[in-house]
């Protein structure tokens, strides 16, 4: 789009990596399910999808990190489907990871020299001549001066190039980057785009997962997109994102609509279907109010001047990309983080600076994203640690009962080792074991992740008569339209800052939602 | 400048070293003798310990294979000259941690700790129970020698030659790779390490230098018996001393094993019967205050290049390692 790259290397070459019918299962689940990809030398190949998508699995599996459990590779024509993983990387394969994996107590040289000892040319080149190219790779990606820090001691921007650089030094044929610039800002972003296409330009062929629609549209030859562990669109750039499926797969059925009725030409779109939260109920007086609120971890300012208030009846949703700083919000809310500024009240009670505890205390209960149950005990057991704080035996033996009158299901396993349950009975096990803190207000991060569609409509259900019951509800969650439909009202955070507010119902229909999204 | 200095460090604590025999008696000889074995078997430890994040807690049986080994092949129908015998007590324990590596490495965390604690403790009961060849409980005679410039002058060069040995397998892509693999396995994986093979050496390596300290001892002592040479005691004074000194650093295991090896001696003579309560404590506080070692304060300054240590590092040290 934006960018203006050598034509040279834009035309299509040979294929470098060609994966048939790759799937990966983890016990019955595939992560991915059949995948086709073709993958051309010199080109930037861009991939797509929701959380869960199956993306880092797929790589995984073409770097030989996880063993596919069917299908094949042929990288650069050799069949590489059972092949090291060490190996891949002499091959010419080489990859970031999404949770960066810096070789914490080495210097960034020292890190960067690993790479070059072992990559491609390592087996050519000393130790000394290992560090002298580790020097050219962090002149590159400018990190040479602090190329004698301790890696530890470097910012996630920092580490996210020293984890490029590690893979550069290895001198790949084809590099597989997971989310480099998830955390960076919009000016680091920008350097990161004409970093990647600059490798590019060198002869590096480069696939590359990222949630920044504005970098990858930028950068990217072909884009292809993931969903629910299958290939779901593949082409150019532009025709991708205008593709209705995908727009289904990132935003739900209806925004898909929306985009089908455009291309047909209709210009009305007539909603259609219920929404149950569509009047906004009775919101009750503000339970929750959060004024002016900045977070972030370390030095790194994720959210700015957030304002936001949840009714004492409502349920909120709270949407946004990854990385827009949902979590964030959530756990400086539940004071696991500590603000930077701003004020958050609850109840008519200050608690900016009360320790967690306190704020569990006060009514305030964080169901965590990825579930976090204690695998190793019962349902039983689970549960009754969400009572941990309570001190009346009476009414924790009440609530049980009343947590397995909501969740019949977790009775019948209320024996089995939580670690035992599948995802959906999990994430029913990690919202009853926050009823059992008699929450005033529950806070719900990533309800649906990992989740079949139809498992995250029985727990909106759950959710909608636990609101009926009393309690407030401040939902996280990707899929948009899932969560809007459900909720009351609803926030859209953009990179760390609320871009819009308002009832659900006007939220869904609202043309901003997608650009939040796909930055259109 | 600073090399400088220390080159001109080195060459004076090595004449130290030389000519320490003539300045001590005997008897205090025996303590530095002590010291150096000690220093031997923690640099080993410090290969698979330190730099590989492997906690092997059976180093122990490669010091009684050596011991055996070398003892065994002084005796009977061979009479091999000593450093004949050391050098194929070294390549015996080399080849079997080898095998046992195979399997055992393949085992992270506590589960490959204890695995390697059976492995010394099943091979004491080798050694306890082999009469036709390892003599059972009793033990075996060596041909004596008593003299105590020649063990300390043997030991001294093996110390000397795990300093240098470190020194290059720090710089080179086998230290490298181990040390990778010590931050994060899959990462090491992925940057092209073959991590069974390097894994595997660092552990060979570590019981090669384990069975030459051993088969010093055992010739120093002349009587080997698997009650003296597999007791969990040298491996944790192993493991201790490269604590103290550094894991994973050149001079750690050696710093570690003198700081030791003094502490045990002047413990020894100022509280006789509460002797290892004492030490433990000892050790229990450099654990918190200092858990990476003395070289890390030492490299910390040469790294950061602009402050002397103070003692405000050592609480630094404690806040950025207290256990939350």
């Amino acid at each position: 789009m934006s960018a203006a790259p050598a034509p040279a290397l834009r035309i299509p070459g040979e294929p470098i990596l060609v994966a048939t019918g790759i799937t990966k299962k983890f016990g019955g689940l595939a992560a991915v399910d059949g995948v086709d990809l073709t993958i051309r030398r010199g080109e930037i190949l861009g991939v797509l999808g929701p959380n869960g998508a199956g993306k880092t699995t797929f790589v995984n599996c073409m770097t030989g990190l996880d063993k596919p459990t069917s299908g094949s590779i042929v990288f650069d024509g050799r069949d590489v489907t059972k092949t090291a993983s060490f190996r891949i990387g002499r091959l010419g394969m080489a990859r970031t990871f999404q949770v960066v994996k810096p070789l914490r107590q080495l210097t960034v040289r020292e890190n960067v020299a690993t790479g070059a000892m072992f990559g491609a040319r390592g087996r050519s080149r000393s130790a000394a001549q290992a560090r002298a190219r580790a020097d050219e790779v962090l002149e590159r990606v400018s990190l040479a001066d602090k190329r004698d820090r301790a890696a530890t001691t470097l910012t996630i921007p920092d580490l996210k190039r020293l984890e490029l650089a590690k893979a550069l030094a290895m001198d790949p044929q084809l590099l597989f980057l997971d989310e480099v610039m998830a955390g960076l800002n919009a000016s680091e972003i920008e350097k990161a785009m004409e970093l990647i296409l600059s490798i590019n330009r060198s002869g590096v062929t480069i696939f590359v997962i990222e949630h920044v629609m504005k970098a990858i549209m930028g950068i990217s030859d072909r884009l292809v997109v993931l969903h629910y562990g299958r290939k779901i669109a593949e082409g150019p750039p532009q025709e991708i994102v205008e593709s209705p499926d995908v727009i289904e797969a990132y935003l739900g059925e209806r925004f898909a609509q929306r985009a089908r009725a455009a291309e047909d030409g209709s210009a009305t779109f007539v909603p259609s279907g219920e929404f149950r939260k569509a009047a906004p109920a009775e919101a009750g007086d503000a339970l929750l109010s959060v004024k002016g609120l900045s977070s972030g971890y370390g030095d790194v300012q994720i959210l700015r001047d957030v304002s936001l208030e949840v009714g004492g009846k409502e349920i909120v949703a709270l949407i946004g990309a990854n990385g827009a700083g949902k979590t964030t919000l959530l756990s400086t809310i539940s004071r696991l983080l500590t603000p930077m500024a701003g004020r958050i009240s609850f109840a008519g009670r200050d608690l900016t600076a009360a320790p967690p505890e306190a704020v569990v205390d006060a009514g305030v209960i964080q169901v965590p994203q990825g579930r976090r149950l204690f695998a190793g005990l019962t349902v039983t057991e689970n549960l009754l640690q969400g009572a941990y704080a309570r001190k009346d035996p009476a009414g924790i033996e009440a609530d049980l009962d009343w947590v397995f009158g909501l969740l019949p299901r977790l009775k019948e396993r209320c024996a089995q080792p939580a670690g035992r349950l599948s995802g959906g009975e999990q994430q029913m096990c990690a919202i009853g074991r926050g009823l059992m803190g008699r929450p005033r207000l529950l806070l719900i991060d990533e309800l649906s992740l990992g989740l079949a569609p139809l498992v995250v409509d029985h727990l909106l259900d759950l959710i909608s008569r636990i609101n009926e019951q009393g309690t407030a509800v401040l939902l996280v969650e990707q899929d948009v339209q899932v969560a809007l439909e459900h909720a009351h009202r609803g926030y859209v955070l953009e990179t760390g800052r609320i871009v819009r507010t308002g009832p659900a119902a006007e939220l869904l229909d609202d043309p901003g939602i997608r650009q939040a999204y796909l930055g259109l | 400048m600073r090399k400088g200095v220390a080159v001109l460090g080195s060459l004076l604590a090595l004449g130290l070293c030389l000519a320490l025999p003539k300045l001590v008696s005997s008897y205090r000889l025996l303590t530095y003798t002590r010291f150096l074995l000690l220093a031997l078997t923690a640099q080993g430890w410090n290969f698979i310990g330190g730099y590989t994040g492997y906690a092997a807690f059976g180093n122990v049986a490669y010091f009684g294979i050596g011991a055996y080994t070398t003892g065994l092949l002084m005796l009977g129908r061979w009479h091999v000259p000593f450093f004949p015998a050391l050098a194929a007590g070294a390549l015996v324990s080399g080849a079997v941690a080898i095998l046992l590596g195979l399997p055992i490495l393949r085992l992270k965390g506590h589960y490959f700790a204890i695995a390697t604690l059976g492995v010394a403790e099943a091979l004491a009961q080798v050694a306890d129970n082999w009469d036709s060849v390892t003599e059972g409980s009793t033990g075996i005679d060596l041909p004596i020698r008593s003299d105590g410039e020649f063990f300390y002058y043997t030991a001294l060069g093996f110390v000397i030659l795990g300093v240098l040995c470190t020194a290059w397998f720090s710089r080179s892509k086998l230290g490298y790779g181990c040390v990778a693999i010590r931050e994060d396995q899959d990462a090491a994986r992925m940057l092209g390490i073959d991590t069974t093979l390097y894994k595997g050496l660092a552990y060979a390596l570590s019981a090669v230098f384990a069975a030459v300290a051993g088969g010093i001892t055992a010739y120093q002592n002349v009587h080997v018996t698997p009650g003296d040479f597999f007791q969990i005691d040298y491996t944790l004074e192993m493991i201790i001393a490269t604590i103290i000194g550094g894991a994973g650093t050149v001079a750690g295991p050696v710093l570690g094993a003198a700081i030791y090896q003094l502490l045990s001696t002047y413990v020894w003579g100022r509280f006789l019967e509460l002797h290892p309560t004492v030490l433990g404590l000892i050790i229990v506080l450099f654990i918190v205050f200092l858990p990476r070692g003395l070289m890390t304060v030492v490299g910390r300054r040469r790294a950061a290049g602009e402050r002397r240590f103070r003692a405000s590092d050592l609480l630094a040290n404690v806040r950025a390692h207290r256990v939350t």
